[in-house]
């Protein structure tokens, strides 16, 4: 933080005068330096948090089914291929397969566990601090009640974001180490998932501007859970032949279009995986493709839900 | 604690409280509801005074000082702090505030909390550094300033909370139970801290229970009864002369006593120290003259005023409200 943000004075008749710069740089500044206070007190605070360790904890836990997938099928690999005469070609894809089915679980699990965190953590971060009443020695301050939400934000998706980041890049890479097949599109897919981990951050954050820690968690889990799974209603609407069942999967996906964000991902961590289940499966899920422009309006969604969460808190009591 | 000086550089913008009236309130009301917790609130507190807030559980004192740092909204009226809306959040910088029960997480520390809010005060960081080791020792809290909060006990907790609302050197201070949960130590020393910051010319609004420290402490107070100041001025005036005198006197014979006790309606006492509740102040000299005629030492005569306790009792313990417009401040 720079000398040049707003101070207090003396004023001459011995009435403390609060200084505040005009220049609208020099307001941004300010008021960015709030934004990253909060922040980096959110982020120590989920730091103590025990959703941190315990995703954590989680997180490397989950990574031993990958490994134990991966483990199963490379220890066995040379034997599968002498009994069925496979040449190096078949051996080669393969490889590439069981290395891409690996690392998908693996960063498929660590995100699931991370939307979990960014839930736990983002739906109690509002009505939590107005509940316990540690929000108002805070909104004495000079902060404008968008900043709050904001560092919070940030402090929040931070945390799950480093925590599921740094765990998936190091999965790709000993996966890569150990099997010499390289997944060059992850660093694409993990930062889909990052994206789905703040918008899952935003909407919990506004929902935790309105409702308590308990109704905004299960607000957001059923939401999350329902959303990424209408896959299952766009299928039973095929099977009963009903259009508006699966018109109904198709645009519910907008409510909430993490899901739709996470196909894309899965999409690409699939690798030759992803090219033969579409030719399994094509004709059964035409219709419930990911479309072309979702990440623009996930990201779209994501400033929305932002200014949501701002406006719900400026217009509430603190109390 | 010397202020930060202007850059002379930037173009500013100043906020000046008017030199008169620091808090002003006009019919301020906030309802939940059907239900009023503050119903037209009408204050003025000039700058530089120590102003009590009285009043039982449930009497919109709380939520009066949420409505003046903008924590809430008002259904009704306005208030203005330091010259600007209540809430403005340019002037919030001017504000000092100890919330009633200071929560805070367990996991931090003093250093921590207080670098935290300098943050937030706009402080540059050294500042920030220099006010958090300043005002934990202010406080009493210097010798253990990275312990973790959870470790404090309740009147570490409010001492931490209390070296918080410091930090930003208010000119305006507002504090809601500050001395609760304190033993008497701590009382008094935050009763020291008030008196200091008045000489210093801080305002201070004093939300409390501790009608004693009210009274040593506040120029003026204000007893709030269910949403309505119901009683306002200085603590003297809100005081009813009683008819009762205190008598002090050394080597009082029985005959004397049972004079005494003629011209009182009621005489109680001993060891050298009576009451006598008296018909009318005319009997006043008449109780002198029983003394000394008597041969004791008269070493005391003393008209007896109500406490703020019985002055406060009388205003709202009978459950009625007594808000005339004369008794608004």
């Amino acid at each position: 933080m720079s000398d040049d943000r707003a101070v207090v004075s003396e004023g001459p008749a011995g009435v403390r005068e609060a200084a505040v710069s005009s220049w609208p740089l020099d307001e941004v500044r300010a008021s960015l330096g709030r934004i990253v206070a909060v922040t980096r007190f959110a982020l120590r605070e989920a730091l103590h948090g025990r959703s941190f360790v315990a995703g954590g904890l989680l997180s490397l836990a989950w990574l031993a089914v990958p490994a134990l997938l991966g483990w199963a099928f490379f220890s066995n690999l040379d034997a599968f291929a002498q009994s069925f005469g496979a040449g190096p070609q078949a051996i080669g894809f393969a490889r590439e397969v069981a290395t891409h089915i690996v690392v998908g679980t693996a960063v498929g699990g660590l995100s699931f566990v991370a939307v979990l965190v960014t839930v736990f953590r983002g739906s109690g971060s509002i009505s939590g601090e107005i509940q316990r009443g540690t929000v108002l020695a805070v909104a004495a301050r000079p902060i404008a009640r968008p900043e709050l939400v904001i560092g919070k934000l940030l402090g929040i998706v931070a945390v799950a974001v480093a925590l599921f980041t740094v765990l998936s890049a190091a999965t790709v890479l000993v996966a890569g180490l150990l099997t010499g097949v390289w997944v060059a599109d992850a660093p694409r897919a993990i930062l889909l998932l990052d994206l789905n981990l703040a918008i899952v951050g935003a909407v919990s954050v506004a929902a935790s501007v309105r409702f308590s820690p308990l109704v905004a968690t299960v607000a957001v889990l059923a939401t999350y859970f329902g959303i990424t799974n209408l896959d299952k209603l766009f299928l039973f609407g095929l099977v009963t032949d009903s259009e508006i069942l699966q018109q109904a999967a198709v645009w519910g996906r907008l409510v909430l279009p993490v899901g739709e964000v996470s196909d894309i991902a899965a999409g690409i961590l699939g690798g030759p995986l992803g090219g033969l289940t579409e030719e399994l499966i094509r004709g059964v899920s035409a219709g419930f493709e990911p479309r072309p422009w979702i990440v623009p309006y996930a990201v779209a969604y994501f400033g929305v839900a932002v200014a949501l969460g701002c406006i719900g808190l400026v217009r509430r009591d603190l109390r | 604690m010397a202020p930060q000086e202007l850059r002379p550089r930037d173009r500013l913008s100043q906020v000046q409280a008017p030199a008169d009236v620091v808090i002003r309130t006009q019919g301020l009301t906030k309802a939940y509801g059907g239900r009023h917790a503050l119903d037209g609130l009408d204050l003025e507190v000039p700058r530089g005074e120590v102003f009590g807030f009285l009043g039982p559980n449930g009497a919109g004192k709380t939520t009066a000082v949420l409505l003046l740092i903008g924590a809430i909204a008002a259904s009704g009226g306005r208030a203005e702090v330091l010259g600007r809306p209540a809430g403005d959040r340019p002037t919030r910088r001017l504000l000092g505030y100890l919330p009633e029960q200071f929560q805070f997480p367990g996991w931090a520390s003093t250093r921590e909390l207080y670098e935290y809010h300098a943050d937030l005060l706009g402080l540059a960081r050294r500042e920030g550094r220099r006010r958090a080791g300043a005002y934990a020792d202010l406080v009493g809290l210097g010798q253990v300033i990275d312990r973790p909060v959870r470790t404090f006990s309740k009147g570490m907790l409010q001492r931490l909370g209390l070296g918080q609302a410091l930090l930003g050197e208010p000119a305006l201070l507002l504090l809601d139970e500050p001395t609760s949960g304190l033993d008497p130590v701590g009382i008094r020393a935050v009763r020291d801290l008030i008196l200091y910051l008045r000489e210093r010319g801080t305002t201070i609004f004093l939300n409390s229970h501790q009608l004693s420290e009210v009274e040593l402490t506040c120029d003026r107070v204000a007893v709030l009864h269910r949403g309505r100041v119901v009683a306002a001025g200085r603590v003297a005036e809100l005081l009813r002369a009683t008819q009762e005198v205190e008598i002090r006197a050394a080597g009082l014979a029985e005959a004397a006593i049972a004079r005494l006790r003629g011209l009182s309606v009621r005489l109680e006492g001993g060891d050298g120290r009576w009451v006598a509740e008296v018909a009318g102040p005319e009997v006043i000299p008449e109780l002198a003259a029983a003394v000394v005629e008597s041969g004791a030492r008269l070493e005391a005569l003393l008209p007896r005023r109500e406490t703020l306790e019985e002055a406060f009792l009388r205003l709202v313990g009978s459950g009625q409200d007594h808000t005339s417009p004369a008794a608004r401040t």
